[in-house]
């Protein structure tokens, strides 16, 4: 992972370094070339003031090493030098450099009034002043560099402190705290991500909230078949005689059972939150309640109620068969719970559109409204049910016909014969 | 002892009947608030203790017991619940019931605190029941008579309670029969009589004295 603070860092730097670098170079050469033309133009003017005199006497720096001034007549015999022993050569008119006694010179030569003029400077004086002048300008410049470059990293720095305390929220907080991150501070482009990282952070913790509250119920709803187990384990020893003691010991065993299939219950809600580990295939709906049918066939003889299939539809869904056997077996469990004995379940899928409808009819007493709206919350069974259910099918039901994308409705039928489930699943396109 | 049981759980319910008939209570049982008022306001004084479950279909046993305690009933109520809160057990308790049980609990302790409540609304400190003669143990479910254990029925043991309960006072057959018949039991109309002659066989004629038209008591001194 790269941090942000030392690339910012890093390219501003290098940007700092090249342009400084550049203005530098520029400023160096400007400066020196601009120095050149003055130190030109210098030349040109002692060249008109030394025109105007007789001897050179009043030309300025007279005497200096640094300027040698030649005066010739029309005649071309020269009249007087600054220099001894520096013979300057008549020269075209302009700027030319030549070497004398071994020493480069500028050398401007013009004519005027008839007297031909020549002003030298060594050219080693003229690089000095034109070297010390573009000094003057690039250094402060190569100064400003690194000035720039630490206010430039505290000020990216101060700017990232708020992503900084961000980090530092997120690291010492408390894996149950409800509370969302504090955005306040942020730059716009860091907000956005924390707004979904609070959003993402909410529905974790309602998600964590239901868990918590499913294994309280959980818990809760274990008091009550724990309560009569214990309470039939009890009574075992007051029975009076042995057939008293039989049909004691039988409930005990109705009581074990229920409390077993509580926790099958309990278990199925658990592995029909949606995980990774389902592999859906193409599946025959046909087969699958056929295979429910048989599954529980033996309960429904036993409760003596005619469980049957009573439609052929040649549907296919996509899904994992146990999610299916789970979701049509509940169906079917909770519609034998409910048919008196001698009634009747009947099972039947039809397609509609480009989806399947199984139904599951049961000879139950039905259901109010208000029961009809809440059966599906986990946990919920309808007032003075009877049934000895754990309030947790319908739940499981509905959990898994949701994520295969299907829907599950209750009513009551319009005979008024029972209750009707109906789950709608997509088909499979094949 | 009669009882009332409102339990919506079957299991549950049957159970209780079961080992609090065991025990020689008279057990009637309901499954619902509005089954548990109706008997309470049709049979009233006839229980002298309610078995309340919370989660009750048609009408809490919250509701239950608040509108039972405000028609100025007062008998004794023990809760049985799967919620055990403290909110849940100091509501319960500040409605006016006399104890709190949560499930699941085993039957010793609620036969342990139906003869608590029972002792302690009979103003007595000691848990045995005493009279010149006598000593009836409830949570020993025996009877001594001058040193002598003595073999009674449940029954006969309910009958024996019944009237030692409240020493010296007179108690009707119709008052008898309330304590010791649940309403679902067909009960013979000279059926009290019958057992307090055998109660009287074994524990002594001496020990009943019977006020002719108007009932039976213990004899104290």
């Amino acid at each position: 992972m790269t941090s942000l603070r030392r690339r910012l860092l890093l390219s501003t730097g290098l940007a700092i370094v090249v342009v400084g670098l550049g203005c530098a170079t520029v400023a160096y050469r400007l400066v020196s070339d601009e120095t050149r033309t003055l130190l030109d133009d210098q030349l040109t003017q002692i060249a008109r003031l030394a025109a105007q005199t007789v001897d050179g006497s009043e030309i300025p720096g007279r005497g200096d090493e640094d300027i040698v001034v030649s005066v010739w007549g029309s005649d071309q015999r020269l009249k007087f030098s600054t220099a001894t022993g520096l013979d300057l050569p008549l020269l075209a008119v302009g700027f030319t450099e030549v070497t004398l006694k071994g020493e480069p010179y500028r050398v401007y030569s013009t004519l005027i009034a008839g007297r031909h003029i020549a002003v030298a400077q060594p050219v080693d004086i003229r690089d000095d002043q034109a070297e010390a002048a573009a000094l003057a300008a690039f250094v402060p410049l190569l100064v400003l560099m690194p000035v720039l470059g630490i206010v430039l990293a505290l000020v990216i720095r101060a700017q990232l402190n708020p992503v900084r305390q961000l980090a530092a929220q997120v690291a010492q907080r408390d894996p149950f705290e409800r509370a969302g991150l504090v955005a306040s501070g942020l730059p716009a482009e860091v907000a956005p991500l924390v707004d979904e990282i609070n959003r993402l952070l909410a529905r974790q913790n309602a998600a964590a909230q239901r868990e918590r509250q499913f294994v309280a119920d959980a818990a809760h709803a274990l008091r009550t078949p724990l309560a009569a187990l214990q309470l039939q384990a009890d009574v075992l020893e007051g029975a009076a005689n042995p057939s008293e003691y039989a049909v004691r010991f039988a409930d005990l065993r109705a009581g074990i059972r229920r409390a077993a299939h509580l926790s099958d219950q309990l278990l199925q809600v658990a592995r029909s939150k949606p995980s990774a580990d389902s592999e859906r295939l193409p599946l025959e709906v046909d087969r699958v309640l056929n295979e429910v049918v048989d599954l529980y066939q033996p309960a429904a003889a036993a409760a003596g109620i005619r469980l049957h299939l009573s439609s052929e539809t040649h549907a296919t869904v996509r899904a994992d068969v146990r999610r299916l056997l789970l979701i049509f077996g509940n169906l079917v469990d909770n519609a034998l719970r409910y048919t008196p004995a001698g009634g009747e379940v009947q099972l039947r899928a039809q397609r509609a559109g480009d989806t399947v409808q199984v139904e599951v009819q049961d000879q139950g007493p039905g259901l109010s409204e208000s029961d009809l709206t809440r059966v599906f919350e986990p946990f919920y069974r309808a007032a003075g049910d009877q049934s000895g259910g754990s309030g947790l099918g319908l739940a499981t039901v509905d959990n898994l016909v949701k994520e295969l994308g299907g829907h599950v409705r209750l009513c009551n039928r319009d005979d008024g014969g029972g209750l009707l489930a109906c789950v709608t699943l997509g088909l499979s396109v094949s | 002892m009669r009882i009332l049981i409102v339990e919506d759980d079957a299991m549950i319910g049957a159970s209780l009947v079961r080992g609090l008939t065991d025990e020689g209570h008279a057990v009637d049982w309901v499954r619902n608030g509005s089954q548990a008022e109706a008997a309470l306001i049709d049979r009233h004084h006839e229980f002298h203790l309610v078995l309340l479950d919370l989660g009750l279909p048609h009408k809490t046993g919250t509701e239950v017991l608040r509108h039972l305690r405000a028609t100025g009933d007062n008998v004794l109520v023990l809760v049985i619940t799967a919620r055990d809160g403290l909110a849940d057990r100091v509501e319960g308790l500040d409605l006016g019931a006399d104890d709190f049980l949560v499930k699941p609990f085993e039957l010793a302790e609620l036969q342990a605190r139906i003869r608590a409540l029972a002792r302690r609304h009979a103003g007595r400190v000691e848990p045995q029941l005493k009279t010149a003669a006598l000593c009836l143990d409830p949570a020993a479910r025996c009877v001594v008579r001058d040193g002598r254990r003595i073999q009674l029925t449940a029954r006969e043991f309910a009958l024996l309670q019944a009237l030692m309960q409240r020493p010296g006072a007179l108690l009707s057959r119709a008052q008898l029969e309330a304590r010791i018949y649940s309403w679902s039991e067909a009960v013979d109309s000279n059926a009290v009589e019958f057992l307090l002659h055998g109660l009287r066989q074994k524990i002594g004629a001496d020990q009943i004295e019977n006020v002719r038209g108007v009932g039976w008591r213990i004899v104290t001194g």
